[in-house]
């Protein structure tokens, strides 16, 4: 059977106004991948490749600590020269964590990554980690958005 | 109605948080257009976390 779907303008409209309000709570990765700082850098570049992810949140004892990022691996390791199979992720990881608010709207937190020219921002909540908010995630919010947004 | 503190554009009420905000400093109303952003050390949880507040242009660079 096949179903015919009218969109009006005010439903764009609409959809429009929702996304602009959208808060980055509602788009977030919620599930972080971590691993702890002791562990190698090639453990951490397996873990990124396995997942499909740019960066792993850096845990010492369990508590989180900082994140390893593709830029960490490019500019600090690589073009350096470090051996991977001995250097450990804690000394190469991004530290402090850069972190934000749920309540920021998606919009706002494109400004605030643009401004600090980063592409990763921790959600936390009373200080306590809830989820990531990356460039990919806002690339997907926007990919589902209508033209005019 | 507020103004922007630095462009001077009409507030609306209800538009607080979407439209505009105010600088954690200096606490002056905002538009988003005038909105800039700085990370400051807080306690957190665990340990310090870089966190990204909302401050006016004249509060950017201070420490």
């Amino acid at each position: 059977m096949n179903l015919v779907f009218f969109v009006s303008g005010n439903w764009l409209k609409c959809f429009a106004a929702i996304i602009k309000n959208m808060k980055i709570k509602d788009v977030m990765e919620k599930n972080l991948v971590s691993i702890d700082g002791e562990r190698n850098i090639i453990d951490a570049c397996k873990l990124m490749g396995k997942m499909h992810i740019g960066s792993v949140l850096v845990t010492l004892e369990n508590k989180p600590y900082g994140i390893f990022t593709e830029r960490d691996l490019l500019s600090k390791v690589i073009a350096k020269g470090v051996d991977i199979k001995k250097a450990k992720v804690k000394n190469y990881a991004s530290h402090p964590l850069v972190t934000v608010s749920g309540d920021y709207s998606v919009r706002e937190c494109a400004r605030m990554m643009s401004d600090m020219k980063i592409k990763r921002l921790i959600v936390t909540s009373r200080g306590k980690i809830k989820g990531i908010f990356t460039a990919s995630d806002l690339a997907r919010v926007i990919s589902k958005s209508p033209l005019d947004f | 109605m507020e103004k922007c503190s630095s462009c001077g554009r009409e507030l609306r009420d209800e538009g607080f948080g979407k439209e505009w905000r105010k600088c954690r400093y200096c606490d002056m109303p905002l538009c988003f257009n005038c909105t800039h952003y700085l990370g400051t050390y807080v306690r957190g949880l665990y340990s310090y976390y870089l966190d990204v507040v909302c401050v006016c242009e004249k509060c950017k660079f201070k420490k």
